[in-house]
Protein backbone atom coordinates (compact mmCIF):
# COMPACT_ATOMS: atom_id res chain seq x y z
CA UNK A 1 0.00 0.00 0.00
CA UNK A 2 1.36 3.26 -1.46
CA UNK A 3 0.01 5.87 0.55
CA UNK A 4 0.20 8.45 3.19
CA UNK A 5 -1.26 6.35 5.68
CA UNK A 6 2.10 4.28 5.89
CA UNK A 7 4.23 5.49 8.24
CA UNK A 8 8.11 5.76 8.12
CA UNK A 9 10.72 6.20 10.33
CA UNK A 10 13.98 7.42 8.89
CA UNK A 11 17.40 7.75 11.45
CA UNK A 12 19.97 9.63 9.34
CA UNK A 13 22.66 11.53 11.85
CA UNK A 14 23.20 13.86 8.94
CA UNK A 15 20.88 17.19 9.32
CA UNK A 16 20.79 17.50 5.58
CA UNK A 17 20.93 14.14 4.11
CA UNK A 18 18.06 13.76 6.96
CA UNK A 19 15.71 16.50 5.62
CA UNK A 20 16.70 15.38 1.87
CA UNK A 21 15.18 11.97 2.24
CA UNK A 22 12.21 13.29 4.26
CA UNK A 23 11.83 15.59 1.44
CA UNK A 24 11.79 12.50 -1.03
CA UNK A 25 9.14 10.25 1.24
CA UNK A 26 7.27 12.89 2.41
CA UNK A 27 4.75 13.29 -1.05
CA UNK A 28 3.37 9.72 -0.44
CA UNK A 29 4.30 8.62 3.03
CA UNK A 30 4.10 10.42 6.84
CA UNK A 31 7.42 10.79 8.03
CA UNK A 32 8.99 10.84 11.11
CA UNK A 33 13.06 11.59 11.50
CA UNK A 34 15.44 11.08 13.61
CA UNK A 35 18.75 12.60 14.49
CA UNK A 36 20.31 9.44 16.09
CA UNK A 37 19.99 5.90 16.89
CA UNK A 38 18.42 6.26 20.45
CA UNK A 39 16.13 9.24 19.28
CA UNK A 40 15.06 6.53 16.27
CA UNK A 41 14.19 4.36 19.36
CA UNK A 42 12.06 6.74 21.20
CA UNK A 43 10.67 7.79 18.22
CA UNK A 44 9.22 4.58 16.84
CA UNK A 45 8.08 3.60 20.39
CA UNK A 46 5.61 6.87 20.02
CA UNK A 47 4.59 6.10 16.29
CA UNK A 48 5.16 2.94 15.46
CA UNK A 49 6.07 3.20 11.88
CA UNK A 50 5.55 0.66 9.11
CA UNK A 51 9.15 0.69 7.83
CA UNK A 52 12.40 2.01 9.33
CA UNK A 53 15.08 3.62 7.73
CA UNK A 54 18.16 2.95 9.24
CA UNK A 55 21.67 5.05 8.53
CA UNK A 56 24.60 2.38 9.46
CA UNK A 57 26.91 4.68 10.98
CA UNK A 58 25.77 7.37 13.57
CA UNK A 59 27.71 8.26 16.41
CA UNK A 60 27.29 7.13 19.49
CA UNK A 61 24.19 3.86 18.82
CA UNK A 62 25.15 3.12 15.03
CA UNK A 63 23.20 1.39 13.17
CA UNK A 64 23.53 -2.11 13.68
CA UNK A 65 22.88 -1.40 17.49
CA UNK A 66 19.68 0.49 16.86
CA UNK A 67 18.31 -2.52 14.89
CA UNK A 68 18.66 -5.00 17.30
CA UNK A 69 16.76 -2.77 20.29
CA UNK A 70 14.33 -2.20 17.58
CA UNK A 71 13.67 -5.47 16.60
CA UNK A 72 13.74 -7.02 20.32
CA UNK A 73 11.94 -4.29 22.09
CA UNK A 74 9.70 -2.10 19.86
CA UNK A 75 8.81 -3.09 16.58
CA UNK A 76 9.35 -6.53 16.69
CA UNK A 77 10.31 -8.94 13.92
CA UNK A 78 8.14 -8.12 10.89
CA UNK A 79 8.05 -4.66 10.24
CA UNK A 80 10.43 -3.70 7.24
CA UNK A 81 13.93 -2.08 8.19
CA UNK A 82 15.74 -0.56 5.28
CA UNK A 83 19.94 0.35 5.89
CA UNK A 84 20.98 3.51 4.30
CA UNK A 85 24.75 2.64 2.99
CA UNK A 86 27.71 4.00 0.63
CA UNK A 87 27.48 2.16 -2.41
CA UNK A 88 31.29 0.96 -1.45
CA UNK A 89 30.24 -0.55 1.84
CA UNK A 90 29.57 -4.10 0.79
CA UNK A 91 30.61 -5.21 4.36
CA UNK A 92 28.20 -3.73 6.41
CA UNK A 93 25.26 -4.62 3.79
CA UNK A 94 26.10 -7.94 4.24
CA UNK A 95 26.27 -7.15 7.96
CA UNK A 96 22.88 -5.58 8.17
CA UNK A 97 20.83 -7.88 5.83
CA UNK A 98 22.36 -11.12 8.67
CA UNK A 99 20.98 -8.50 11.30
CA UNK A 100 17.65 -8.41 9.99
CA UNK A 101 17.15 -5.51 7.66
CA UNK A 102 15.21 -6.79 5.02
CA UNK A 103 16.99 -4.61 2.24
CA UNK A 104 19.46 -1.98 1.76
CA UNK A 105 19.60 1.66 -0.16
CA UNK A 106 23.17 2.43 -1.68
CA UNK A 107 23.71 6.65 -1.33
CA UNK A 108 23.49 9.16 -3.50
CA UNK A 109 19.79 8.47 -3.42
CA UNK A 110 18.07 7.55 -6.95
CA UNK A 111 14.26 8.23 -6.51
CA UNK A 112 13.27 5.49 -8.62
CA UNK A 113 15.22 2.90 -6.05
CA UNK A 114 13.71 4.62 -3.06
CA UNK A 115 10.53 4.35 -4.37
CA UNK A 116 10.38 0.89 -5.71
CA UNK A 117 11.42 -0.27 -2.72
CA UNK A 118 9.70 1.13 0.28
CA UNK A 119 6.84 0.46 -1.72
CA UNK A 120 7.72 -3.20 -2.38
CA UNK A 121 8.99 -3.73 1.56
CA UNK A 122 5.32 -1.69 2.70
CA UNK A 123 3.24 -4.23 0.31
CA UNK A 124 5.25 -7.22 1.94
CA UNK A 125 4.36 -6.05 5.29
CA UNK A 126 0.78 -5.08 4.78
CA UNK A 127 0.04 -8.68 3.37
CA UNK A 128 2.25 -10.09 6.29
CA UNK A 129 -0.06 -8.67 8.82
CA UNK A 130 -2.95 -8.96 6.63
CA UNK A 131 -2.12 -13.04 7.30
CA UNK A 132 -1.47 -12.50 11.23
CA UNK A 133 -5.20 -10.75 11.38
CA UNK A 134 -6.71 -14.02 9.54
CA UNK A 135 -4.78 -16.45 11.24
CA UNK A 136 -5.79 -14.70 14.28
CA UNK A 137 -8.98 -14.73 13.88
CA UNK A 138 -9.13 -18.48 12.27
CA UNK A 139 -7.31 -19.03 15.90
CA UNK A 140 -10.17 -17.14 17.40
CA UNK A 141 -12.83 -19.30 15.62
CA UNK A 142 -11.31 -22.13 15.69
CA UNK A 143 -11.22 -21.60 20.13
CA UNK A 144 -15.08 -21.19 19.91
CA UNK A 145 -15.39 -24.15 17.47
CA UNK A 146 -13.73 -26.14 20.30
CA UNK A 147 -15.83 -24.13 22.96
CA UNK A 148 -19.13 -25.04 20.88
CA UNK A 149 -17.75 -28.83 20.74
CA UNK A 150 -17.00 -29.09 24.15
CA UNK A 151 -21.06 -27.43 24.90
CA UNK A 152 -22.11 -29.97 23.33
CA UNK A 153 -20.38 -33.01 25.54
CA UNK A 154 -22.73 -34.07 28.22
CA UNK A 155 -21.63 -33.41 32.22
CA UNK A 156 -22.93 -36.05 33.48
CA UNK A 157 -25.01 -39.03 32.61
CA UNK A 158 -28.95 -40.18 34.06
CA UNK A 159 -28.65 -42.62 36.43
CA UNK A 160 -29.45 -45.99 35.51
CA UNK A 161 -28.81 -49.30 38.16
CA UNK A 162 -28.86 -51.23 34.77
CA UNK A 163 -26.28 -49.29 32.63
CA UNK A 164 -22.76 -48.38 32.84
CA UNK A 165 -21.33 -45.83 30.67
CA UNK A 166 -17.41 -45.30 30.86
CA UNK A 167 -15.90 -43.00 28.31
CA UNK A 168 -12.75 -41.09 26.73
CA UNK A 169 -12.56 -38.66 24.55
CA UNK A 170 -9.66 -36.98 23.10
CA UNK A 171 -11.14 -34.06 20.52
CA UNK A 172 -7.86 -32.77 17.67
CA UNK A 173 -5.93 -30.23 17.43
CA UNK A 174 -8.64 -29.17 15.06
CA UNK A 175 -12.01 -28.62 16.31
CA UNK A 176 -14.87 -30.23 15.02
CA UNK A 177 -18.24 -31.51 15.85
CA UNK A 178 -18.05 -35.18 17.43
CA UNK A 179 -19.94 -35.63 20.15
CA UNK A 180 -21.42 -38.32 22.49
CA UNK A 181 -24.50 -38.15 24.63
CA UNK A 182 -26.72 -40.02 26.97
CA UNK A 183 -30.04 -39.50 27.72
CA UNK A 184 -33.32 -41.04 29.21
CA UNK A 185 -35.55 -40.71 26.41
CA UNK A 186 -38.84 -41.89 28.76
CA UNK A 187 -38.46 -42.80 32.39
CA UNK A 188 -36.54 -46.78 31.93
CA UNK A 189 -35.07 -46.30 28.71
CA UNK A 190 -32.13 -45.20 28.79
CA UNK A 191 -30.88 -43.70 24.94
CA UNK A 192 -26.90 -43.14 24.18
CA UNK A 193 -25.58 -41.70 20.76
CA UNK A 194 -22.08 -41.29 19.68
CA UNK A 195 -21.97 -38.80 16.42
CA UNK A 196 -19.10 -37.83 13.92
CA UNK A 197 -19.47 -35.08 11.97
CA UNK A 198 -17.49 -35.25 8.65
CA UNK A 199 -14.70 -32.37 8.52
CA UNK A 200 -13.05 -29.97 11.49
CA UNK A 201 -13.38 -26.44 12.21
CA UNK A 202 -16.03 -24.12 12.87
CA UNK A 203 -18.24 -25.37 10.68
CA UNK A 204 -18.31 -29.02 11.53
CA UNK A 205 -18.79 -27.73 15.36
CA UNK A 206 -21.89 -26.07 14.15
CA UNK A 207 -23.20 -29.09 12.36
CA UNK A 208 -22.39 -30.86 15.69
CA UNK A 209 -24.80 -28.39 17.66
CA UNK A 210 -27.48 -28.71 15.07
CA UNK A 211 -27.49 -32.30 15.63
CA UNK A 212 -27.37 -32.05 19.19
CA UNK A 213 -30.81 -29.15 19.04
CA UNK A 214 -32.50 -31.37 16.98
CA UNK A 215 -31.86 -35.19 18.65
CA UNK A 216 -32.98 -33.63 21.95
CA UNK A 217 -35.53 -32.46 20.47
CA UNK A 218 -36.66 -35.81 18.36
CA UNK A 219 -35.85 -37.96 21.15
CA UNK A 220 -38.01 -36.90 23.85
CA UNK A 221 -41.13 -37.28 21.04
CA UNK A 222 -40.45 -41.10 20.13
CA UNK A 223 -38.43 -44.12 20.95
CA UNK A 224 -37.44 -45.59 17.86
CA UNK A 225 -34.22 -44.91 17.06
CA UNK A 226 -34.50 -45.66 13.35
CA UNK A 227 -38.17 -42.89 13.15
CA UNK A 228 -35.48 -40.79 15.28
CA UNK A 229 -32.42 -40.66 12.94
CA UNK A 230 -34.76 -40.42 10.09
CA UNK A 231 -36.55 -37.17 11.00
CA UNK A 232 -33.04 -35.54 11.70
CA UNK A 233 -31.66 -36.60 8.39
CA UNK A 234 -35.15 -35.19 7.02
CA UNK A 235 -33.88 -31.57 8.62
CA UNK A 236 -30.62 -31.88 8.36
CA UNK A 237 -30.24 -32.75 4.80
CA UNK A 238 -31.35 -29.27 3.82
CA UNK A 239 -29.70 -27.01 6.49
CA UNK A 240 -25.83 -28.76 5.95
CA UNK A 241 -23.70 -28.14 2.71
CA UNK A 242 -23.52 -30.66 0.49
CA UNK A 243 -20.01 -32.02 1.48
CA UNK A 244 -20.89 -32.62 4.40
CA UNK A 245 -22.72 -35.06 6.42
CA UNK A 246 -22.76 -37.12 9.97
CA UNK A 247 -22.44 -40.80 11.19
CA UNK A 248 -24.17 -41.81 14.10
CA UNK A 249 -25.07 -44.67 16.33
CA UNK A 250 -28.08 -44.50 18.22
CA UNK A 251 -29.47 -47.40 21.03
CA UNK A 252 -32.40 -47.33 23.24
CA UNK A 253 -32.00 -49.93 26.19
CA UNK A 254 -35.36 -50.89 28.12
CA UNK A 255 -33.97 -51.13 31.53
CA UNK A 256 -36.65 -53.60 32.71
CA UNK A 257 -35.93 -56.13 29.59
CA UNK A 258 -32.69 -55.51 28.97
CA UNK A 259 -33.51 -55.08 25.30
CA UNK A 260 -31.07 -53.04 22.93
CA UNK A 261 -33.11 -51.52 20.12
CA UNK A 262 -30.61 -49.28 17.82
CA UNK A 263 -29.78 -47.97 13.98
CA UNK A 264 -26.62 -47.24 12.94
CA UNK A 265 -26.66 -44.80 10.33
CA UNK A 266 -22.90 -45.81 8.43
CA UNK A 267 -20.67 -45.40 11.91
CA UNK A 268 -18.04 -47.31 12.63
CA UNK A 269 -19.71 -51.14 14.06
CA UNK A 270 -20.17 -51.20 17.78
CA UNK A 271 -18.65 -54.04 19.20
CA UNK A 272 -21.15 -55.90 21.26
CA UNK A 273 -19.24 -58.54 23.38
CA UNK A 274 -21.46 -61.25 25.07
CA UNK A 275 -20.98 -62.17 29.10
CA UNK A 276 -21.46 -66.15 28.40
CA UNK A 277 -18.98 -66.74 25.65
CA UNK A 278 -17.25 -63.78 24.87
CA UNK A 279 -18.34 -63.61 21.64
CA UNK A 280 -18.45 -60.35 19.73
CA UNK A 281 -21.38 -59.14 17.67
CA UNK A 282 -21.33 -55.87 14.86
CA UNK A 283 -24.32 -53.58 14.93
CA UNK A 284 -24.53 -53.09 11.79
CA UNK A 285 -28.35 -52.48 11.01
CA UNK A 286 -29.42 -48.90 10.02
CA UNK A 287 -29.03 -46.96 6.98
CA UNK A 288 -26.30 -44.21 5.43
CA UNK A 289 -25.07 -41.23 6.39
CA UNK A 290 -27.10 -38.64 8.10
CA UNK A 291 -27.64 -35.40 6.30
CA UNK A 292 -26.37 -36.68 2.68
CA UNK A 293 -29.50 -37.95 1.32
CA UNK A 294 -33.25 -36.99 1.36
CA UNK A 295 -35.86 -39.40 1.63
CA UNK A 296 -33.67 -42.45 2.64
CA UNK A 297 -35.01 -45.39 4.53
CA UNK A 298 -33.37 -46.27 8.38
CA UNK A 299 -33.90 -49.66 9.53
CA UNK A 300 -33.32 -50.55 13.56
CA UNK A 301 -32.82 -53.82 15.25
CA UNK A 302 -33.50 -55.19 18.37
CA UNK A 303 -31.40 -57.56 20.31
CA UNK A 304 -31.69 -59.11 23.59
CA UNK A 305 -28.96 -58.15 26.19
CA UNK A 306 -27.62 -59.81 29.52
CA UNK A 307 -25.92 -58.51 32.69
CA UNK A 308 -22.43 -58.63 31.86
CA UNK A 309 -22.71 -57.34 28.41
CA UNK A 310 -20.31 -55.08 27.00
CA UNK A 311 -21.03 -52.51 23.67
CA UNK A 312 -18.11 -50.57 22.73
CA UNK A 313 -18.85 -47.64 20.16
CA UNK A 314 -15.97 -46.03 18.81
CA UNK A 315 -15.24 -43.45 15.71
CA UNK A 316 -13.07 -43.61 13.12
CA UNK A 317 -10.47 -41.79 14.63
CA UNK A 318 -9.58 -44.70 16.45
CA UNK A 319 -9.50 -47.09 14.07
CA UNK A 320 -8.01 -44.77 11.17
CA UNK A 321 -5.15 -43.32 13.56
CA UNK A 322 -1.81 -44.10 11.49
CA UNK A 323 1.19 -46.11 12.99
CA UNK A 324 3.83 -44.13 14.02
CA UNK A 325 6.16 -43.50 11.33
CA UNK A 326 4.28 -45.07 9.22
CA UNK A 327 0.85 -43.25 8.81
CA UNK A 328 -0.28 -45.77 5.80
CA UNK A 329 -0.90 -48.69 8.34
CA UNK A 330 -3.99 -48.00 10.65
CA UNK A 331 -5.27 -49.26 13.92
CA UNK A 332 -7.94 -50.77 12.38
CA UNK A 333 -10.86 -52.56 13.49
CA UNK A 334 -8.85 -56.30 14.45
CA UNK A 335 -6.58 -54.89 16.94
CA UNK A 336 -9.35 -52.80 18.98
CA UNK A 337 -11.43 -56.00 18.83
CA UNK A 338 -8.86 -58.29 20.22
CA UNK A 339 -7.75 -55.50 22.93
CA UNK A 340 -11.43 -55.60 23.92
CA UNK A 341 -11.34 -59.51 24.06
CA UNK A 342 -8.34 -59.30 25.87
CA UNK A 343 -10.13 -57.02 28.52
CA UNK A 344 -12.83 -58.63 28.96
CA UNK A 345 -12.36 -59.41 32.60
CA UNK A 346 -11.48 -55.90 33.38
CA UNK A 347 -13.21 -52.90 34.86
CA UNK A 348 -15.26 -50.78 32.72
CA UNK A 349 -13.70 -47.38 33.21
CA UNK A 350 -10.43 -49.61 32.48
CA UNK A 351 -11.00 -50.63 29.40
CA UNK A 352 -11.46 -47.28 27.49
CA UNK A 353 -8.51 -46.06 29.45
CA UNK A 354 -6.54 -49.36 28.19
CA UNK A 355 -7.36 -48.69 24.37
CA UNK A 356 -6.90 -45.23 24.67
CA UNK A 357 -3.24 -46.27 25.83
CA UNK A 358 -2.76 -48.75 22.91
CA UNK A 359 -3.87 -46.28 20.54
CA UNK A 360 -1.00 -43.90 21.77
CA UNK A 361 1.56 -46.39 22.36
CA UNK A 362 0.74 -47.29 18.60
CA UNK A 363 0.74 -43.85 16.59
CA UNK A 364 3.33 -42.30 18.88
CA UNK A 365 1.65 -39.47 19.90
CA UNK A 366 -1.27 -38.02 22.30
CA UNK A 367 -3.09 -36.23 20.19
CA UNK A 368 -4.48 -36.73 16.99
CA UNK A 369 -5.35 -35.45 13.91
CA UNK A 370 -9.08 -36.71 13.98
CA UNK A 371 -11.10 -37.26 17.43
CA UNK A 372 -10.94 -39.88 19.24
CA UNK A 373 -13.84 -41.06 21.17
CA UNK A 374 -14.35 -44.53 22.97
CA UNK A 375 -18.10 -45.09 25.31
CA UNK A 376 -18.27 -48.51 26.53
CA UNK A 377 -21.74 -49.66 27.36
CA UNK A 378 -21.90 -52.30 30.22
CA UNK A 379 -24.85 -53.85 31.52
CA UNK A 380 -24.95 -54.58 35.13
CA UNK B 1 24.36 24.84 -13.08
CA UNK B 2 24.15 21.24 -14.22
CA UNK B 3 25.05 19.43 -10.81
CA UNK B 4 21.65 20.98 -9.04
CA UNK B 5 19.96 19.89 -12.70
CA UNK B 6 21.09 16.32 -12.44
CA UNK B 7 20.58 15.97 -8.43
CA UNK B 8 17.19 17.76 -8.91
CA UNK B 9 16.55 15.01 -11.80
CA UNK B 10 18.00 12.06 -9.46
CA UNK B 11 16.21 12.68 -6.68
CA UNK B 12 13.12 13.70 -8.01
CA UNK B 13 12.86 17.39 -6.11
CA UNK B 14 12.34 20.74 -7.51
CA UNK B 15 15.40 22.32 -8.30
CA UNK B 16 14.90 24.97 -5.51
CA UNK B 17 14.58 22.25 -3.09
CA UNK B 18 17.76 20.94 -4.27
CA UNK B 19 19.43 24.34 -3.62
CA UNK B 20 17.99 24.93 -0.08
CA UNK B 21 19.56 21.43 0.74
CA UNK B 22 22.89 22.09 -1.00
CA UNK B 23 22.75 25.49 0.83
CA UNK B 24 22.08 23.60 3.92
CA UNK B 25 25.05 21.29 2.98
CA UNK B 26 27.59 24.09 2.80
CA UNK B 27 26.60 25.58 6.47
CA UNK B 28 26.43 21.88 7.84
CA UNK B 29 29.86 21.21 6.15
CA UNK B 30 31.75 24.49 7.39
CA UNK B 31 31.10 23.65 10.78
CA UNK B 32 32.03 19.77 9.99
CA UNK B 33 35.39 21.24 8.71
CA UNK B 34 36.20 23.01 11.89
CA UNK B 35 35.55 19.83 14.07
CA UNK B 36 37.83 17.82 10.90
CA UNK B 37 40.15 20.55 12.04
CA UNK B 38 40.03 20.08 15.86
CA UNK B 39 40.57 16.11 15.76
CA UNK B 40 43.57 16.46 13.39
CA UNK B 41 45.25 18.93 15.97
CA UNK B 42 43.79 16.25 18.68
CA UNK B 43 45.09 13.45 16.81
CA UNK B 44 42.17 12.02 17.05
CA UNK B 45 41.81 10.01 13.84
CA UNK B 46 38.44 7.96 14.94
CA UNK B 47 36.97 11.76 14.89
CA UNK B 48 38.84 12.30 11.64
CA UNK B 49 37.43 9.20 9.82
CA UNK B 50 33.94 9.50 11.61
CA UNK B 51 33.61 13.41 10.25
CA UNK B 52 34.62 12.29 6.93
CA UNK B 53 32.38 9.70 6.22
CA UNK B 54 29.60 12.39 7.30
CA UNK B 55 30.48 14.92 4.96
CA UNK B 56 31.32 12.13 2.25
CA UNK B 57 27.33 10.55 3.10
CA UNK B 58 25.88 13.60 2.67
CA UNK B 59 27.39 14.86 -0.38
CA UNK B 60 26.94 11.93 -2.22
CA UNK B 61 23.50 12.43 -1.55
CA UNK B 62 23.42 15.20 -3.50
CA UNK B 63 25.38 14.07 -5.94
CA UNK B 64 28.49 16.69 -5.31
CA UNK B 65 31.18 13.86 -5.87
CA UNK B 66 34.59 15.91 -5.73
CA UNK B 67 33.24 16.65 -2.44
CA UNK B 68 32.64 13.27 -1.51
CA UNK B 69 35.45 11.74 -3.02
CA UNK B 70 37.71 14.08 -0.96
CA UNK B 71 35.77 13.11 2.45
CA UNK B 72 36.10 9.85 1.41
CA UNK B 73 39.49 9.83 1.31
CA UNK B 74 39.35 11.69 4.71
CA UNK B 75 37.49 9.00 6.13
CA UNK B 76 40.10 6.28 4.54
CA UNK B 77 43.11 7.99 6.28
CA UNK B 78 40.91 8.57 9.23
CA UNK B 79 40.27 4.72 9.46
CA UNK B 80 43.92 3.64 8.98
CA UNK B 81 44.87 5.82 11.91
CA UNK B 82 47.41 8.01 9.23
CA UNK B 83 46.70 11.76 9.04
CA UNK B 84 49.69 12.31 7.41
CA UNK B 85 48.54 14.72 4.80
CA UNK B 86 45.12 14.96 5.96
CA UNK B 87 45.45 18.67 6.72
CA UNK B 88 45.85 19.07 2.89
CA UNK B 89 42.90 17.01 1.68
CA UNK B 90 41.01 18.74 4.82
CA UNK B 91 42.69 22.53 3.24
CA UNK B 92 40.94 21.24 -0.56
CA UNK B 93 37.62 20.40 0.92
CA UNK B 94 37.33 23.25 1.90
CA UNK B 95 38.09 24.58 -1.64
CA UNK B 96 35.83 22.85 -2.66
CA UNK B 97 32.52 23.86 -0.69
CA UNK B 98 33.75 26.78 -1.12
CA UNK B 99 33.50 26.97 -4.59
CA UNK B 100 29.91 25.51 -4.40
CA UNK B 101 29.06 28.15 -1.92
CA UNK B 102 29.87 30.73 -4.67
CA UNK B 103 27.96 28.83 -7.32
CA UNK B 104 25.26 28.69 -5.22
CA UNK B 105 25.52 32.16 -4.44
CA UNK B 106 25.11 32.74 -8.07
CA UNK B 107 21.98 30.58 -8.20
CA UNK B 108 20.27 32.94 -5.92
Amino acid sequence: MESSESKILLAEDHPTSRKLLAAMLKRNYAVVAAASGTEALELAAEHKPDLVLLDIMMPGMDGFQALEKLRADIIGPTVPVIFLTAREDTESREKGLEAGAVDYITKPYDRQELAIKVKNHLALYEAQKKIEENNRIMAQEMEMASQLQRSLLPQEFPHSDRLNFSVVYKPSSRASGDFYDVVEVVPGRIGFVQVDVSGHGVRSAIIGAMFKMAFQSFAKEQISPAGVLAKINEEMVDLIPDMDFLTVFYGIVDAETLELTFCNAAHPRPFLQRNGDGQIVELAAGGTLIGAFPGVPFDEETVSLQPGDRILLYTDGVTESGKRNDKSTMYGEERLKRLFRERRGTEPGAVVETILRDLESFSGKDTFDDDVSLMLVTIE
Amino acid sequence: MNVLEDAARSLGLDQDEVLDFMKDFVEHTRGDIENLRLGLQGGDAAAVAEKGHSIKGAALNLYLSDIASAAAEIEKRGKQGNLGGVEALVTSLEQNVNELASRLTDQG
